[in-house]
C-alpha cells in the first residue's frame, strides 16, 4: 500500500491490522485521503449533495442584551423538506446559535460545542462565556478547511457583557452589533442597514428582527414559513418559538376537513405526549 | 434605416484583451460575468470556441466596464431614477463619472447597468430612432412604452445570434398623463412594474422598496426612499461609490440632478474596538 489510512476503517496492509489509536499522532493537516477522493471523482463518483437549509438568520444587540432570530424552511434543492425546523440551537443557558448551510452540519456542530461547554461549566464551577463557545467552533471549523458548512450567528450575555458573533464554515469570525446569514442574509442586510441604531429597546429590537426574518422570507425563496426569535438578557433566557406566522395555511373550507365518525380507529389507550424539550 | 445587429470585424487589439493574460490587471472576473459563466457553464465555452470564424466576426463574451445597480420607482408626479456614477473595470475603479441614466426624447429616462460600451451603443441606436421619428415632423412623438418595446426587440435578437448587448435597462416615462415604468434584460426579458431594480439592487433594494413604496409618495418622500436603497447598496455593493445622479420625468420634463454624495454613519460604540476580549477575530 503506497499511503496509510488513517480513517476508522481497519487497513490491512502486509497482513497487518492498523487502528487509528495505535498510530502516534503527527502534527498538522492529514492530507491523505485526498488522492483517493480525487480517484473516486475522476471514476465518475459524485459526492451526495446536502441538504441544506436556505435560510436568512440574523442577530443584533440591544441595550439589554442580545435579540436572534431565525426563519424555519429547511430546503433539500427545490423541495421544502421541513416547514416548521428550529434554526435557533442551544449552546448554553446564556448562550444560542443560529445556524445555516448544511442542516446536519449545524446541528452537530452545535450539539457538539454545547456538550463540551456543559463540561467545561463543570469543570470550572461558572457560567460559560460567549468567546468559548466562538472559540471552540472557529478551531473546529478551520480544522476541516471549510468542509463543514456552517455558517452560524451565535450570541449570548455573560459575566462581560451581551456579545454577537458570526462564524463562516471556513473558521473566521466578525464580532458585529447586528448580523445576517444564510441566502436571505441581503435582504435582512437591507433591512438592519436601513433601520438599526445602538440602544434599542427590547420590544424594538424584536420588530426589527422579525422585520428582518420576515423581509428574508417573503423576498427570497431559500427561506419560508414562521420566525422564531430568541431574546437572551442577563439571568435570563426567552425562546420565542413560532413568534410569528406569516404564512398561515387557509383552508378552501371555512369548516376545515370534516372527518365523519368511524373513519379513523381507536385503540382505547390514553394519550401520553412526549417530553417537552427544556 | 440602420439594424442594429450588423457584423463587423474586430480589430486584433480586441482579441488581445479577451485574453486574460493579457488584460492589463490581473482581476478576477466581474460579478455579471462570473454569475453568466457559472450558468451557461458547459455553453459558454462551446460558444468561445466557435467564436472566431474565418471572416472575423467576434461576440460580445464578458463585459469589461461595468457600471452596477440602476433602482427606479414611480411616485404621484412621475417616475424617478438613481444610479451612482461608477465604471468598474474589473475589480478596478476605473471610471468615477460615468452618466448611467440619459433622456430619450422628451417622455422616456433610461438608465443602465453592465457594460458601458453597450449602454453607449444602444444610446446611439436610440438617437436614431428617436431622430427618424422627429423627421416625420408630424405631431406624434415616440412614448416610453414604445421605447420600451423597441429596447426588448433589440436585446432579445442581439441574444439569440449569441451577441447580447451586456446590459440590464431601465425605462421610465411619462407620457399623456399615464406613468410607465419597465425593465429589459441582456437576455430579452421585459416587464413593467411600480419600482424595479438591476444588479445588485435587486437583492438589497427590493425588499425595502416592496415593504415602503406607495401609489401616492411625493417627491421628497420618493427621493428619501431611493436614498434609504442607495446607502444600503453603498455600504454592501462593493463596486457601489458614493457618487449618485437621481433622475425625474414628469408631464413637465426631464431633471437630471448633479452628482451628490450620501452621509454615510460609521458611529457605532461596536465599531471602536471590536475585537478587544476576542483576539483573533474583527
Amino acid at each position: 500500500m503506497g499511503y496509510m489510512c488513517w480513517s476508522s476503517e481497519i487497513a490491512y496492509s502486509g497482513g497487518m491490522a492498523r487502528f487509528a489509536a495505535d498510530v502516534p499522532t503527527r502534527g498538522g493537516f492529514s492530507f491523505d485521503l485526498c488522492q483517493r477522493n480525487e480517484m473516486l471523482l475522476k471514476k465518475g463518483n459524485q459526492l451526495p449533495t446536502f441538504r441544506k437549509t436556505g435560510t436568512t438568520i440574523v442577530g443584533l444587540v440591544f441595550e439589554d442584551g442580545v435579540i436572534l432570530g431565525a426563519d424555519t424552511r429547511a430546503t433539500e434543492g427545490p423541495i421544502v423538506a421541513d416547514k416548521n425546523c428550529e434554526k435557533i440551537h442551544y449552546m448554553a443557558p446564556n448562550i444560542y446559535c443560529c445556524g445555516a448551510g448544511t442542516a446536519a452540519d449545524t446541528e452537530a456542530v452545535t450539539d457538539m460545542v454545547s456538550s463540551q461547554l456543559q463540561l467545561h461549566r463543570y469543570a470550572t464551577g461558572r457560567e460559560s462565556r460567549v468567546v468559548t463557545a466562538l472559540t471552540l467552533l472557529k478551531s473546529h471549523l478551520f480544522s476541516y478547511q471549510g468542509h463543514v458548512s456552517a455558517a452560524l450567528v451565535l450570541g449570548g450575555v455573560d459575566i462581560t457583557g451581551p456579545h454577537l458573533h458570526t462564524v463562516y464554515p471556513h473558521g473566521s469570525t466578525d464580532t458585529l452589533p447586528f448580523a445576517t446569514m444564510g441566502s436571505g442574509s441581503l435582504a435582512a442586510m437591507a433591512i438592519f442597514e436601513s433601520k438599526f441604531r445602538e440602544g434599542l429597546t427590547r420590544d424594538e429590537g424584536i420588530k426589527l428582527v422579525s422585520e428582518a426574518i420576515c423581509s428574508g422570507i417573503f423576498n427570497d425563496l431559500g427561506s419560508g414559513s414562521n420566525v422564531d426569535v430568541c431574546v437572551i438578557t442577563r439571568g435570563q433566557t426567552e425562546y420565542l418559538r413560532n413568534h410569528q406566522l406569516p404564512n398561515p395555511r387557509t383552508y378552501v373550507s371555512s369548516r376545515g376537513y370534516n372527518f365523519l365518525k368511524g373513519h379513523t380507529g381507536k385503540t382505547g389507550e390514553p394519550y401520553i405526549p412526549p417530553n417537552p424539550r427544556r | 434605416m440602420l439594424v442594429p445587429f450588423n457584423y463587423y470585424t474586430v480589430p486584433p487589439r480586441q482579441r488581445a484583451l479577451a485574453n486574460p493574460k493579457h488584460r492589463p490587471c490581473s482581476a478576477p472576473l466581474p460579478l455579471e460575468r462570473r454569475a453568466i459563466h457559472r450558468a451557461n457553464g458547459m455553453e459558454m465555452v462551446a460558444v468561445k470556441d466557435s467564436a472566431i470564424s474565418e471572416n472575423g466576426t467576434e461576440r460580445t463574451l464578458y463585459p469589461y466596464v461595468t457600471g452596477t445597480s440602476v433602482i427606479g420607482m414611480k411616485y404621484k408626479d412621475g417616475v424617478i431614477l438613481a444610479a451612482d456614477m461608477g465604471g468598474s473595470y474589473g475589480s478596478t475603479l476605473r471610471y468615477k463619472s460615468v452618466e448611467r441614466i440619459k433622456h430619450i426624447g422628451k417622455h422616456s429616462l433610461l438608465g443602465a447597468s453592465g457594460e458601458i460600451s453597450d449602454f453607449q451603443e444602444i444610446l446611439r441606436y436610440l438617437d436614431e430612432l428617436i431622430l427618424y421619428d422627429n423627421m416625420w415632423d408630424d405631431g406624434n412623438s415616440l412614448g416610453p412604452k414604445e421605447v420600451h418595446n423597441y429596447l426588448t426587440r433589440v436585446m432579445y435578437n442581439r441574444r439569440n445570434k449569441f451577441n447580447p448587448l451586456w446590459n440590464s435597462l431601465v425605462l421610465g416615462g411619462v407620457k399623456n398623463g399615464q406613468k410607465y415604468l419597465g425593465m429589459v434584460g441582456m437576455i430579452g426579458t421585459h416587464f413593467e412594474d411600480n419600482h424595479v431594480a438591476t444588479g445588485f439592487g435587486n437583492h438589497l433594494a427590493r425588499p425595502i422598496l416592496r415593504a415602503e413604496w406607495r401609489e401616492d409618495l411625493s417627491f421628497e418622500e420618493a427621493v428619501k426612499l431611493l436614498e434609504k436603497c442607495l446607502l444600503v447598496l453603498l455600504y454592501r455593493d462593493r463596486s457601489a461609490i458614493n457618487k449618485f445622479q437621481i433622475a425625474k420625468i414628469t408631464e413637465e420634463g426631464v431633471t437630471i440632478s448633479q452628482p451628490y454624495a450620501l452621509k454615510t454613519y460609521w458611529g457605532f460604540s461596536a465599531f471602536q474596538n471590536p475585537s478587544k476580549g476576542v483576539e483573533g477575530s474583527w
